[in-house]
């Protein structure tokens, strides 16, 4: 470590100095005793001595610490740089900071949705199982099939249940609160490998009593510092008891959902109303299951035994494995968790990513001009000490240590821009999927590790063509002292080259623009099948009621009474709703069913009147009416989609169709509507009618004679009158939701759009800056050109020239690459071609006039220079 | 004057352990000195050549440096041979004389 102290401590640039001057001198006083004159000794002693500022160079060569004195050495004088032209670091570590703190904010929310494993231990044992029917991704289980595969399988320690977490109303004390909760088997925490701070997790015992674990977060905001063990929260109505409380970190095992309570399944019958206990019956699909395998136990050997338990489990039902929702079981990793967040995510977060990567890129290119320009300012001084010898290495690291500097403290200065970026876009995020999404953001090993390699990288690439160009030339001083020189010819088409990748790079950011734009714009044109001015949807949340068909019959009609009301009804997933709602097993009279599909639709359960309230024209037959209830013969409405593919030009009307052992008679055809999402074809949908098979209220639809939220309030009111358990969980208008099913496709052209105006806003002050330093050099040529009678158009040409080539070779370039991965894209467009000639001819437009207007703002002062002032400078 | 060949790194090196160990510690100058009279003037040797040289036998440990008091009262910088310095010595002489030979009659005389 003796190094370490010379480095820090002595004086060893005084003491090197002292030794070879004292040589000098003692040479020097040899000569004089041999009789030369002191002017002569001293000039002999030097040259016989050598040049001293070499040796004293050759010497600290010579030290092991040489790399780290000259790194030093190398800092200290780029941050004097620095210092002598603070505007232009400045500028850099801002663009630097913006580029790399977006790109920074980007990667830490993929990192926290895409990377990051559950705070579990040993999560590489965990396994996520998923259902299929077929090729179809089901995702969820009946509760009886999760008990079979618990109980018979020998490749896994634990298989634990969960259903998703649901937000409702929970009281506790005297307060009541929106929270979110989950339903969990009994092993939820033990198969997880969590446990509680307090109390306990669940056990087997709980089954059969109404228990409670809360997490660390609730605990604290509800009851401070004092243990819940034994305290009673009720929710709709039901009470349990909190049994546990868990560790802070846990929120739940599904990434970006936060749980605030976890209940037994006896909880269930509470929060989920309807005819039967869910528990027991194998057509709902409601739990998420993860397993954890057992040691030595590859997750290849649990799939095998999963075929043999689900055809085990089919065996014992008598169900017919090719037509049930549980054909097969998937299994990957499940040490992320469940991915309900993340699959709907990861799509408009990777668009991000692409979009900030592309942006920083221009960013560097730009900078990478910039300093191009500055180096040729500095070849004075570069020439100057290439010829004093300094060696060229030597200079090349010190000029790269410069670009360096600057890309680290804009790294820095990144990482608390990502901060606040990463907020906002979560925001965002939060806003498509219609839910909080609560992530750690806080900038972990990776996420730094990501940074300080995009701020290297960034320094070299906007350092290394600089830097290397700067030390290529000769080490001659030229003499034309005001307007250094640039280097000639592969100078030019350095720069021009930068200026055409940064334009091709703008013009696929544009392209891309563009696409999502115009996408949004037809989505925004389809047609959704119902009148959706003046409708209202009010959400209703889980609730308890044994004869939901009267609460619905008196619910509609207490709405009814509310003056500036229409129509109201009700349906279980409503308009535009989640939309997993889906029969199979039906069975259309006359229609030999022979694959999937034929025995397959979407479904919803509606009230009388109900296309009436939405807007949904009856094409043939009736409506539902207060008619269809329980005690009259079952009805049904075709969708025009479904009524077309069973029965093509003839009437469905009075046909019938078995489904679940019931037969039903099919009394109308109703208009198509989009079902869940608007760019989805319309598939085939069957509505059946709700006062028939009450299933549990979703949603109440309300058409107001005025504007709908003037009534929104009452209608709330009259909700949770009806019934104290019925809580309202949103209230939308139906143009609302519409617009909210795009948000998505808004957030990804608002991403996209921001970053093209700012990418054009780079290139244009490249552009400008490039020509207005091309015209400041070649004032005296210009001044001359115009003094011997070149027109101003000429000139402007002359001047151009270079930019002109770049726009040409960068749209070029721009359009090629937008064909090539134009593909990538296409999952995002609707009704639109990745290679849409109109848009990408509109964006080569737009940015070919950005383009000159930058050029041109400059190149139109070099048109009117005064040759005469020219003439009297030189 | 005929042209002077340049000293080889590798001799620079044993001729300062040789003047080391058979003159005792010596500083710089001193070293200069006498590698110049030993080898009759006949190497080119620019003097700033051999402190690049003393840093590096220093750093392997050949060497050691100390400040002390030069003959006319100057402070200045004193070099002397340690034991590795000797081994190392002993190792290298039979190099010294086989390239000696090369080196001799590269070092002729001019007619």
């Amino acid at each position: 470590m003796k190094w370490l102290g010379r480095l820090f401590g002595s004086d060893r640039e005084g003491e090197l100095d002292a030794e070879l001057r004292h040589h000098i001198d003692t040479q020097m006083r040899d000569y004089v005793s041999q009789g030369m004159s002191e002017a002569d000794a001293k000039r002999q002693a030097a040259l016989k001595f050598g040049g001293l500022e070499l040796t004293k160079e050759e010497c600290r060569d010579s030290r092991p610490t040489r790399w780290a004195e000259d790194l030093a050495q190398d800092c200290r004088h780029g941050a004097r740089q620095w210092m002598r032209k603070p505007g232009f670091a400045a500028v850099a570590i801002l663009s630097l900071a913006l580029g790399i703190g977006a790109n920074t904010a980007v990667f830490s929310l993929i990192n926290g949705m895409l990377f990051e494993t559950l705070p579990v231990a040993n999560v590489d044992e965990l396994v996520l199982l998923t259902s299929f029917h077929r090729d179809y991704r089901v995702g969820n289980f009946a509760y009886p099939d999760y008990e079979r595969l618990r109980d018979r399988s020998e490749t896994f320690t634990g298989l634990l249940a969960a259903s998703s977490p649901d937000p409702v109303d929970i009281r506790v004390g005297n307060a009541t609160e929106r929270g979110q909760v989950q339903i969990v088997s009994d092993n939820y925490f033990s198969v997880l490998g969590v446990r509680p701070v307090w109390g306990r997790g669940f056990t087997e015992s709980d089954n059969q009593s109404r228990s409670a674990v809360i997490s660390y977060r609730y605990w604290q905001r509800h009851f401070g510092e004092t243990p819940p063990i034994g305290e009673t929260l009720a929710i709709n109505g039901t009470t349990a008891s909190i049994v546990g409380v868990a560790p802070p970190g846990f929120i739940g095992e599904s990434p970006g959902q936060e749980t605030d309570v976890w209940l037994s399944t006896e909880v269930l019958a509470a929060v989920r109303p309807g005819p039967s206990d869910l528990r027991d019956v194998r057509f709902v699909e409601w739990v998420y299951l993860i397993g954890r395998l057992k040691p030595a136990v590859t997750i290849d050997q649990a799939r095998a035994e999963s075929t043999i338990l689900v055809a085990g489990i089919h065996e014992e039902f008598r169900t017919d494995q090719n037509n049930d929702y549980l054909h097969h079981i998937a299994m990957e990793s499940g040490s992320r968790g469940t991915g309900r967040i993340r699959d709907r995510l990861s799509a408009p977060l990777l668009v991000s990513m692409v979009v900030v990567a592309l942006t920083l890129l221009i960013a560097c290119t730009n900078l990478a001009s910039l300093f191009l320009a500055r180096a040729a300012a500095r070849n004075r001084e570069i020439a100057t000490r290439l010829a004093l010898g300094s060696g060229r290495l030597r200079l090349f690291r010190q000029l790269l240590t410069e670009s360096l500097m600057l890309a680290i403290a804009g790294g820095t200065l990144g990482l608390v821009f990502a901060a606040w970026g990463g907020r906002f876009l979560l925001t965002m995020l939060s806003g498509v999927a219609a839910q909080p999404i609560v992530l750690d953001l806080g900038p972990d090993s990776r996420v730094l590790v990501f940074t300080a390699t995009v701020s290297m990288l960034t320094g070299l690439l906007f350092g290394l063509a600089p830097a290397f160009r700067a030390t290529r030339q000769a080490p001659t001083i030229s003499e034309h002292s005001r307007s250094p020189a640039l280097p000639r010819t592969t100078g030019r088409i350095g720069s021009s080259g930068l200026i055409a990748f940064q334009l091709a790079l703008s013009l696929a950011l544009l392209v891309v623009t563009g696409l999502f734009v115009r996408t949004v714009q037809n989505l925004k044109e389809v047609d959704p099948g119902f009148a959706a001015e003046d409708v209202l949807v009010v959400e209703v949340g889980r609730h308890s009621s044994d004869r939901e068909d009267l609460l619905a019959s008196r619910l509609m009609d207490t709405v009814r009474a509310i003056p500036g009301v229409e129509d109201v009804s009700v349906s279980v997933n409503g308009p535009l709703g989640s939309g997993t709602g889906g029969v199979l097993g039906l069975e259309v009279e006359g229609y030999a069913s022979r694959t999937d599909e034929d025995r397959r639709a979407r479904a919803d359960w509606v009230g009388p009147d109900y296309f009436k309230t939405v807007g949904i024209p009856i094409l043939e037959g009736r409506e539902f009416t207060a008619v269809d209830t329980a005690n009259t013969a079952g009805a049904v409405i075709m969708n025009d989609t479904m009524a077309q593919y069973y029965f093509q030009d003839q009437s469905p009307i009075g046909r019938f169709l078995r489904f679940n052992d019931r037969q039903y008679e099919i009394v109308g055809v109703a208009g198509d509507s989009a079902y869940a999402e608007l760019r989805e074809p319309v598939p085939k949908v069957l509505y059946f009618a709700f006062l028939q098979n009450p299933v549990g209220i979703g949603s109440v639809v309300v058409r107001s004679s005025g504007d709908p939220l003037t009534v929104a309030d009452a209608v709330g009111a009259a909700i949770r009158e009806s019934d104290p358990g019925l809580g309202v969980v949103g209230i939308e208008t139906l143009s609302g939701r519409i617009d909210r099913k795009l948000t998505l496709e808004y957030l990804i052209a608002d991403v996209s759009g921001f970053f093209s105006v700012l990418s054009l806003f780079l290139v244009s002050i490249g552009i400008y800056g490039t020509v207005a330093y091309s015209v400041s050099n070649r004032t005296n040529e210009i001044g001359l050109r115009i003094a011997l009678g070149a027109s101003s158009g000429s000139i402007l040409v002359m001047v151009l020239g270079k930019i002109i080539w770049a726009l040409v070779v960068g749209v070029a370039f721009g359009i090629v690459t937008v064909l090539a991965v134009g593909a990538l894209v296409q999952s995002f467009l609707f009704e639109l071609s990745p290679s849409d000639p109109a848009t990408i001819g509109i964006a080569a437009l737009l940015l070919t006039g950005i383009a000159l207007l930058a050029g041109y703002l400059p190149a139109r002062r070099a048109a009117g220079i005064d040759p005469l002032a020219v003439l009297r400078h030189e | 004057m005929p042209k002077k060949p340049e000293v080889l790194r590798g001799t620079l090196d044993l001729m300062i352990l040789q003047t080391l160990e058979s003159m005792g510690p010596l500083h710089g100058w001193g070293i200069a000195r006498r590698i110049e009279q030993v080898s009759k003037d006949l190497l080119f040797l620019n003097q700033g050549t051999i402190y690049p040289a003393l840093v590096r036998l220093e750093q392997r440990g050949w060497i050691k440096g100390r400040w002390g008091v030069s003959e006319n009262n100057r402070r200045a910088k004193f070099f002397e041979i340690t034991k590795a310095g000797r081994r190392q010595m002993a190792a290298e002489a039979d190099n010294w004389w086989r390239i000696s030979e090369v080196m001799s009659r590269l070092i002729q005389k001019p007619d």
